[in-house]
């Protein structure tokens, strides 16, 4: 069983630095054509918003001993608000934490959000939310003998 | 026609379809970090996966949808946010067909509201077209 107990609870931010290498690895992977001003910045997809999210926020649900998540998961929904784009060079700061966990039939859903920023500014840059199923992780209710 | 001649209420995009293969996993994997053995390993796949073989991550297929939606609004500039809703596994070398409509026009607000899907060839969702958003900005 997964504890909703931790519905609300923050994990430790981290940083992430955005590189031009990786920018361009995700677009190769993904088949985005960039716009490669030479001396200027590199603009990365929208959806390039993923590299600095989705794994870091599974990852801090997995190593979670209190949330007691280990069982099989899927990833079951992605939402992201673009405040802004990103680009090479920029640096942002990633708040993860818990907004929900709501069991639904066999399964239990884990609603994880992650508000990232300019680590300089502390302008919004992109808001991911990720909700992850853990496979029949719901309490078992017994149905009262007819 | 413009991107904004286009987004009319009921406006469809044409659909995209993609075959996306092993060696997409791999780059992608690469890319985003997101190494489950579910995405390349198919001897683990064959007893863990609920399709009982690799799978496509449903991020990368979220990124090609957001992709040509982007191409289709006119740049990815005019993407404000999405809310994609994954539901059928999608096997590796499946072919994929990625699309959308216009569900909502905010004049006052500038905006459009793209209801969006990919589905396998048997009409399976990997992207639920009944909750899956993407709102874009007016020009």
């Amino acid at each position: 069983m997964i504890n909703n107990g931790r519905v609300g609870h923050r994990y430790a931010g981290y940083r992430y630095e955005v590189s031009r290498v990786k920018i361009e690895e995700y677009a190769a992977a993904t088949g985005y054509r960039l716009n490669d001003v030479p001396g200027a910045a590199l603009v990365a997809p929208n959806m390039f918003a993923a590299c600095f999210t989705v794994m870091y926020g599974a990852r801090l649900l997995r190593e979670d001993a209190e949330l007691g998540g280990s069982g099989p998961v899927v990833h079951a929904g992605q939402d992201y608000d673009f405040h802004r784009r990103v680009a090479s060079g920029d640096v942002v700061d990633c708040s993860p934490y818990v907004v929900d966990i709501v069991d639904r039939g066999r399964h239990t859903y884990l609603t994880l959000a992650i508000e990232c920023v300019d680590a300089a500014s502390g302008a919004p840059v992109v808001t991911s939310r990720q909700t992850i199923v853990y496979l029949n992780a719901a309490a078992v209710v017994e149905e009262d003998a007819k | 026609m413009s991107a904004d001649q286009k987004l009319v209420t009921g406006a469809a995009m044409r659909r995209h379809e993609q075959r996306i293969e092993q060696l997409d996993l791999i780059r992608y994997a690469g890319a985003s970090g997101d190494f489950n053995r579910l995405h390349w390993d198919s001897g683990y796949a064959a007893t863990a996966s609920p399709t009982s073989g690799v799978i496509v991550h449903g991020m990368l297929n979220i990124a090609v949808l957001l992709r040509v939606v982007g191409d289709w609004v006119g740049g990815d500039d005019r993407i404000v946010s999405t809310s994609v809703s994954l539901r059928a596994p999608c096997p590796v070398g499946a072919l994929v067909s990625f699309g959308g409509h216009v569900v909502e026009v905010d004049e006052q607000a500038r905006t459009a509201v793209l209801a969006v899907s990919a589905e396998l060839p048997d009409g399976a969702p990997v992207v639920d077209g009944k909750r899956s958003r993407v709102t874009v900005r007016l020009g």
